[in-house]
């Protein structure tokens, strides 16, 4: 066989990503032949017939199981199987599928020229020889199994200009194998055959050789220059900085909240109503939409556990803020709930938004006004001469900091939310009557429940009535092929299109026009109430970019970007509809050699 | 003196504190910490939907915000939105490219995001008034392929790449915002932070990264992986994140204690991890391996909690649902499972 290995330098090793595991299983491998608790490996009888250089299947395993101490017989048969398939072992007589049994099975050890780790990539011409050779000798013994011959005729028509060439290398190599003597033979021909069976698998076999697209590490610069050595300190030094906390208080931290949310973990604790996968009830999806007017218990707890957990719960931030008209300081929430939205808008619409924010809640004399610090207030004057999303964070933070920690808490201890807690779906004695109630929210203060109907936690819902009754809220969702519930989906963007409506809403009331009349309105209300304002902003024209160039971008390295596509709107010839796609077979990557 | 020789002794006294600065914080273990914690015992899941439709490898998938829908990439060139609860296809996409590395669902549900060898990351909106899926807008600009992609919201994207970069683009002007660039190897995957103001990426240079998303800077590196980092995802918490590599290991690094906290290994173990997620909890680090298995760890206690067994080939790719009620993972023998 011509010698394809390929002795692999450092750069190479890396670039063959299994390389880690193929020295961890040859590791193995040799343990096995040479150590001292050694497999035995010698001639076994198999019927009427001598196997040379064989070993059994079970003592593979056992010698993985006790060497390895596996906690089950299970992992270490699994390995042994991983051996086969990667072609360091393979059963001497099925060779079709490379599967160890935990029996007296017989398998021979691949001879480390064959090994996968020399990265061997054999192309069609040495598989031709290969079966050419096969056809040269004993039918019986060596004759072609079906999906073999249909190669062997697919490659004699693609390599008929290289066949005279092929076919004297295949005389050449038949000639050779005569010399061996007769259990050299066999064991040569076995492992040879249990090497193409590796790289070439039947049909319908995995090809466990495949590998994904090739990487590259770049290697470390040899020269290093001042300019790439003051970098690394300056990033160094930032580093060297930076506060680190105690392994012991990260180790806390973790376990707290693994603790805190373990009942909330459905591969832990049994989530009430039930599983939708398990019980075929899709009852959870439609109890946890993100708005819903009767939440489940485990939800409001969720609440409880942060603020930040609250906020992410449209429900939540819906019960919250009824709770902060009461007291009249739902402006700190509306502000953040603005910042928040601000992060997510198209970039166009930035800067007019900022000066929007600005008006409604930080300047003075603003409709709703919310308190910062004067160092915050001074920070964010100064961040608004360059708007962006982030201009607001400061004030964000400190207004975050100021709910959770007075607002929040007095939330948490508030008769509110514990009515929530009682009143919630899904407890184990939930009343039937406040479960059906999505009449308004107000009205859960009301005592009287009705008599005992037990929902069991998990129990499977067979009540009709339950099923008409669920709470739907009345949104449409697009029109698609799913079947699936994309309520929820449409209700997530829902989320924040309705803080962007409140403060929407605001806005309007406090500039009297609407929103693309906003720099007018913001001008004239600067001038009438006098409110010195930082220079005037100059909109960013963002959105007319005909030719995809970078101008006017403040993008750090900025990648080249050649020209744009044609806008997808006008160009678009070939909608991607067809479910009819002619499909593709058998598809081999570019990076996989046929 | 030379001033490189100088600057390079005032690098090295640095790294010296550094690596001193770490020992310091390093006062016990989180395998200590937690041997007190109950063991979760043996997690057994079984499959409990199985998604059959691609005709070839599939790379990636990724779950929609409600749990319900996902999308899958495959190598016959097809993206497919799957009602993973009724196995329904919602869309089959095919794709202008059909070397495709990786998929992304946009939170908002109106979005789908791939790309791969083309080098380009293709937004596909599946909310057209017309009613079917087309490319809303390329994003070029990389100069290796694309290996994982993750919505920050309807607008904005981040993407690695083999490049050895990251990106994070604003979909609607097509424009490469920032770049995040510092690896030294093709960057495997990223994550972005509960909060979205940082990400996480690993790459091939054995290292993991934390970028801040607003101003393009890495913040911290966090390296003890002895080969390419293949995968990576936040803890629930955002204080720390799980990384698996071709060293056959998962590890968890803390991001406030700046170093690794935890591993995730068996001598019997030996094949690479392609892909990891976190159960609701946390409690749960699940990974998909090269071994065609996915291993359940305890992530406190380390030890071994499962193996869920069913694919024929490599696990390329796998993803724990956001409220947490299922896993499903995608195989190179071309069919997702759907398991609790």
């Amino acid at each position: 066989m011509r010698n394809l290995a390929v002795i692999m330098a450092d750069n190479d090793a890396h670039q063959h990503p299994r390389h880690m595991m193929y020295a961890k299983m040859e590791n193995l491998i040799r343990c096995m032949q040479f150590s001292e608790n050694a497999i035995p490996v010698r001639s076994q009888k198999l019927f009427l017939t001598t196997v040379p250089d064989a070993f059994a299947g079970q003592d593979l395993i056992d010698w993985l199981y006790t060497k390895l101490q596996t906690e089950e017989r299970l992992h270490a048969s699994h390995l042994a199987n991983l051996l086969c398939q990667y072609g360091y072992l393979f059963p001497v007589s099925d060779q079709k599928n490379l599967v160890v049994k935990d029996d007296n099975t017989l398998f021979r050890f691949q001879t480390p020229y064959f090994w996968p780790s020399n990265n061997w990539k054999p192309d069609h011409v040495d598989y031709a020889i290969y079966l050419a050779k096969r056809t040269l000798r004993n039918k019986q013994r060596h004759g072609l199994e079906d999906f073999e011959q249909v190669a062997f005729n697919k490659l004699q028509k693609m390599l008929a200009h290289k066949w005279d060439f092929i076919f004297m290398q295949a005389e050449e190599q038949f000639k050779q194998s005569k010399e061996r003597k007769k259990a050299d033979k066999i064991i040569v021909d076995s492992q040879e055959k249990a090497f193409w069976r590796v790289q070439r698998p039947p049909p319908g076999q995995t090809r466990c050789l495949d590998e994904a697209v090739t990487r590259h590490i770049k290697p470390t610069l040899k020269k290093k220059t001042v300019e790439t050595c003051q970098r690394e300190i300056a990033f160094l030094q930032r580093s060297q900085k930076r506060p680190r906390l105690k392994i012991s208080k990260a180790a806390e931290s973790i376990l707290l909240f693994s603790e805190q949310y373990y009942s909330h973990d459905p591969f832990l604790s049994a989530v009430p109503p039930s599983n939708p996968w398990l019980s075929d009830d899709t009852l959870w999806w439609e109890l946890n939409t993100p708005l819903v007017d009767t939440p489940s218990e485990l939800r409001i707890r969720r609440w409880g556990f942060s603020l930040e957990e609250l906020l992410k719960d449209p429900t939540g931030i819906a019960e919250f803020e009824e709770f902060l008209k009461k007291e009249f300081s739902q402006e700190n929430l509306h502000f953040w709930l603005a910042c928040e939205e601000i992060k997510y808008l198209p970039k166009s619409l930035v800067t007019e938004r900022v000066q929007a924010i600005y008006s409604a809640f930080l300047a003075p004399g603003a409709p709703h006004e919310v308190n910062v610090d004067g160092k915050t207030y001074e920070l964010t004057q100064k961040a608004i001469e360059n708007p962006d999303r982030f201009t607001f964070d400061a004030a964000q933070s400190h207004i975050f900091l100021l709910m959770k920690k007075d607002s929040y808490q007095r939330y948490m201890r508030s008769e509110d939310y514990r009515n929530l807690l009682e009143t919630a779906a899904l407890q184990p004695n939930a009343r039937k009557g406040r479960f059906f109630n999505f009449g308004s929210t107000k009205s859960k203060k009301s005592p009287q429940p009705s008599p005992g109907y037990v929902r069991r936690r998990g129990s499977e819902i067979s009540d009709s009535s339950t099923s008409d009754a669920a709470p739907v809220l009345g949104v449409k969702g697009h029109h698609s092929y799913s079947t699936g519930n994309l309520q929820s989906l449409h209700q997530a963007s829902l989320r924040w299109k309705l803080s962007t409506e409140k403060v929407n809403t605001l806005l309007r009331l406090e500039a009297g026009g609407d929103l693309s009349k906003k720099r007018s309105s913001v001008d004239s209300k600067r001038t009438t109430s006098g409110t010195v304002l930082p220079k005037r902003i100059e909109k960013l024209d963002l959105c007319n970019s005909p030719s995809g160039g970078g101008g006017g971008q403040t993008s750090k390295d900025t990648l080249e970007v050649p020209s744009a596509h044609g806008s997808s709107e006008e160009s678009e010839e070939n909608p991607c509809m067809a479910l009819a796609v002619p499909s593709k077979m058998n598809v081999v990557a570019p990076w996989e050699t046929a | 003196m030379s001033e490189l020789e100088q600057l390079r002794q005032e690098a090295e006294q640095l790294k010296n504190q550094i690596r001193d600065a770490r020992k310091n914080a390093c006062d016990t273990s989180l395998a200590q910490a937690a041997a007190n914690v109950e063991p979760v015992g043996r997690i057994q899941m079984r499959t409990r939907r199985t998604l059959r439709g691609h005709l070839a490898k599939i790379y990636a998938m990724h779950w929609a915000t409600d749990s319900r829908n996902l999308v899958s990439a495959s190598q016959d060139g097809k993206l497919i939105v799957w009602d993973g609860y009724t196995t329904n296809k919602v869309h089959a996409i095919p794709l202008r490219s059909s070397w495709v590395m990786t998929c992304a669902y946009a939170p908002s549900g109106s979005f789908v995001a791939c790309g791969g060898l083309d080098n380009i990351c293709s937004i596909y909106s599946l909310k057209t008034r017309e009613g079917n899926v087309r490319v809303t807008r390329e994003l070029p600009g990389h100069t290796g392929y694309l290996s994982c992609c993750r919505f920050i919201d309807d607008n904005q994207i981040v993407t690695s790449s083999g490049d050895m970069t990251c990106a994070l683009w604003d979909i609607e002007t097509g424009q490469n915002t920032t770049t995040f660039a510092g690896h030294t190897g093709d960057v495997m995957s990223l994550s972005l932070a509960p909060d979205m103001r940082t990400f996480v990426s690993g790459a091939c240079d054995a290292s993991a990264k934390l970028w801040d998303t607003r101003d393009g800077m890495c913040h911290q590196t966090f390296t003890g992986h002895e080969s390419d980092i293949n995968a990576i995802t936040y803890f629930p918490n955002g204080y720390a994140f799980a990384t698996g590599s071709d060293d056959a290991t998962c590890r968890l690094f803390d991001i406030r204690a700046d170093q690794e906290i935890g591993m995730y290994s068996h001598d019997n173990i030996i094949c690479g991890i392609t892909s990891v997620a976190f159960s609701k909890s946390g409690r749960l680090l699940l990974g998909g391996y090269d071994d065609f298995n996915c291993n359940v760890w305890d992530t406190l206690r380390q030890d071994r909690a499962g193996v869920l067994a069913g694919h024929d080939n490599r696990v390329s790719c796998l993803g724990v649902t956001e409220d947490g009620m299922a896993v499903a993972t995608g195989s190179w023998d071309s069919f997702l499972k759907i398991w609790n």
